[in-house]
């Protein structure tokens, strides 16, 4: 009965109770979907930006990190490759050659880097088969094949089939080059990329190298890209750490990190701001509704309910607004998120400012379970809250004074 | 053992900084099954009276006594836990809660004492229709008439079987057949149950039925007479 008695209390002003529920569902809604816009604009960096070069994981030689020369190349590929195989946490892996080179067409030239890539291998690590938009993917033993980015294709005025040459300083100090044909040309999310990146094949990017069997590194994908440590340190026990580096894309682009905890900390900023807005909201609701029931809180005294139990029924009547708030809002948000996140938020008109952060014109939000967790307990944290002053003035009011109250 | 008892109970509230004394030392002896009328012009003390026996407020001196209990030794709680086990209260203005149906107004009391929800209906019922509102169990104060309200807050006055009801002017707001019939019943109620009785009353027809009619003024008990029935 004290439950029934509470939610009658809730909709005895139904229109009070419905702007409050309408304050929280807004609040709620607002918090939610901004969390989502963010996580979505996240896992689309993230996203851009292992999909499309850098691996959850990556072995090299060691010191390539930070001079990326081809004579720091894996000798013995096949030995690295073997351990990542046999690891259980890796779900795919691609040898690659990385190295600086100069790139020219009949019109232009350009200064790039050259990946040599294991055609059927790549796709399991990158997305880069998906991102070509004219031409072909790379064949699997197709020779003198290149993909390269629309800004480079544009900047060397070359299309489809056009023939380009390649150099680069080879593994003897000697200048290698080659002549091949644009078998493909792909767009990522970030310009950058798309005007420095070329790919070729492995073999035909060894052999420009004079590399022989040598591979530059290992990209890896694992079954847990937000926590990678664990495989990191399960591949470091069986390579020797002296000749290799095991590195996680935390590692590699250490910058995104930084863009993740900042994000992270500004929604934290975010949802307490409009939780203050909203608290005062409920305050200020449940101080009304309270200073009208004097009286009645007085006739309950006078029963003798306890003042705990009045306290109590102010609370639970806050906490059953916040219900039917999170709830509302809850479902509100997740419809929200799931019409946009199918269709995408177009913002074309800050194209400059999302290439910088390695995202495309359209944001697709990502609602998770923990984000719905969080706003619920925020709003009931703050409905509890916002329900403690109120519950405590109609607890300590003196019966025979109550009882006088009009 | 006196079920109520005041000695020289002195209330004096502050108007606008000016002290007015609504009680000048009552002394009081209620016994067990009494059926007392409380009369007195308005600002005689009737209800600051009734409040004080009932622990609602605090004297500024002196000392009521609720079954050889001292009020004043008990904390909040404890005069809360007082109220609901062993008084009843009927108001002027048949206060019930306005969000519970008549039955669960009686439930209400019987809540706070822990009865299991079957006992409490079991009760309620039954109580309400010796009180001749059965129909009226399912319905909201405010669609009820005030005579029917007020035998609801009878109800919910004994529902927990108090030894003593406490009733301020529970006649007022109702016409005199109402009235009427509300004094039989608790009339029946103070003879039947043994429940001792204390209203406050401008009514005369209510001075008429009690079997002790105490008289105030200015805050000081000038009569205080059993009825000649009674003697």
């Amino acid at each position: 009965m004290f439950f029934k008695m509470a939610w009658r209390n809730v909709w005895r002003n139904k229109r009070r109770s419905w702007i409050i529920i309408c304050t929280m569902v807004v609040g709620l809604v607002g918090m939610l979907f901004s969390l989502a816009f963010m996580e979505g604009m996240m896992r689309q960096t993230l996203a851009n930006a292992l999909g499309t070069h850098i691996g959850h994981l990556e072995i090299h030689k060691k010191g390539f990190e930070n001079n990326k020369v081809i004579s720091l190349s894996l000798e013995n590929p096949e030995e690295v490759i073997q351990v990542v195989a046999e690891e259980p946490g890796v779900v795919a892996y691609s040898p690659r050659v990385v190295s600086s080179g100069l790139i020219s067409s009949s019109e232009s030239s350009s200064g790039i880097t050259i990946i040599g890539i294991d055609p059927p291998k790549e796709p399991r690590v990158t997305t880069i088969k998906e991102l070509v938009v004219q031409g072909d993917y790379l064949d699997e033993n197709g020779a003198f094949q290149v993909l390269i980015g629309q800004g480079l294709a544009e900047k060397l005025k070359v299309g489809l089939e056009d023939k380009i040459v390649l150099m680069a300083q080879d593994l003897t100090g000697d200048i290698g080059s080659g002549a091949y044909r644009v078998k493909g040309i792909f767009r990522t999310a970030s310009p950058n990329f798309d005007k420095y990146m070329v790919y070729l094949n492995l073999k035909d990017s060894q052999k420009l190298l004079s590399l022989g069997n040598r591979i530059s590194e290992v990209a890896i994908t694992i079954d847990t890209p937000r926590n990678p440590q664990a495989v990191q340190n399960a591949l470091l026990t069986r390579l020797d750490s002296e000749e290799y580096e095991v590195l996680t894309w935390k590692q590699i682009i250490p910058i995104m990190v930084s863009q993740i905890e900042f994000f992270d900390q500004f929604i934290y900023i975010f949802f307490l701001v409009i939780c203050v807005a909203m608290g005062f909201g409920i305050v200020n609701t449940l101080l009304m509704a309270t200073m009208e029931r004097i009286r009645e809180f007085g006739i309950m005294m006078a029963l003798g309910v306890r003042p705990q139990k009045i306290f109590r029924l102010v609370v639970t009547e806050s906490v059953l607004l916040c219900l039917c708030g999170t709830v509302l809002g809850n479902l509100l948000s997740y419809l929200l998120v799931l019409y946009v996140s199918q269709k995408g938020l177009n913002l074309s008109i800050f194209s400059k400012s999302l290439e910088t952060f390695g995202i495309g014109n359209f944001i697709y939000p990502h609602l998770t379970i923990s984000m719905v967790l969080i706003g619920a307990v925020a709003v009931f944290a703050m409905g509890i809250l916002a329900s403690l002053y109120p519950g405590y003035k109609a607890s300590r009011l003196r019966p025979v004074e109550a009882l006088r109250y009009i | 053992m006196s079920i109520v008892r005041t000695e020289h109970l002195e209330k004096t509230y502050q108007d606008e900084g000016v002290p007015v004394h609504a009680l000048k030392g009552v002394n009081l002896k209620v016994e067990k099954g009494e059926f007392i009328a409380i009369a007195g012009p308005s600002g005689s003390g009737k209800s600051t009276l009734l409040n004080l026996i009932g622990g609602l407020d605090e004297p500024t001196s002196g000392k009521v006594f609720l079954e050889d209990i001292d009020l004043s030794s008990l904390s909040k709680g404890k005069l809360a836990q007082m109220r609901l086990l062993r008084l009843g209260f009927v108001f002027q203005a048949y206060n019930l809660i306005p969000v519970l149906t008549a039955a669960e107004n009686v439930e209400f009391v019987l809540m706070q004492q822990g009865i299991s929800e079957k006992e409490r209906r079991k009760r309620t019922i039954k109580l309400l229709e010796e009180l001749g509102i059965g129909e009226y169990a399912d319905r909201r104060p405010n669609a009820m008439s005030g005579g029917q309200q007020q035998r609801v807050a009878v109800a919910r006055a004994i529902a927990s079987e108090p030894r003593l009801v406490l009733a301020d002017e529970p006649t007022a707001n109702l016409d005199s057949e109402t009235a009427g019939s509300l004094l039989d019943l608790m009339r029946n109620l103070n003879q039947t149950k043994g429940i001792t009785f204390i209203f406050s009353t401008h009514d005369p027809m209510v001075m008429e039925r009690a079997e002790r009619l105490i008289r105030l003024k200015d805050g000081e008990i000038v009569v205080d007479e059993k009825s000649k029935s009674e003697m």
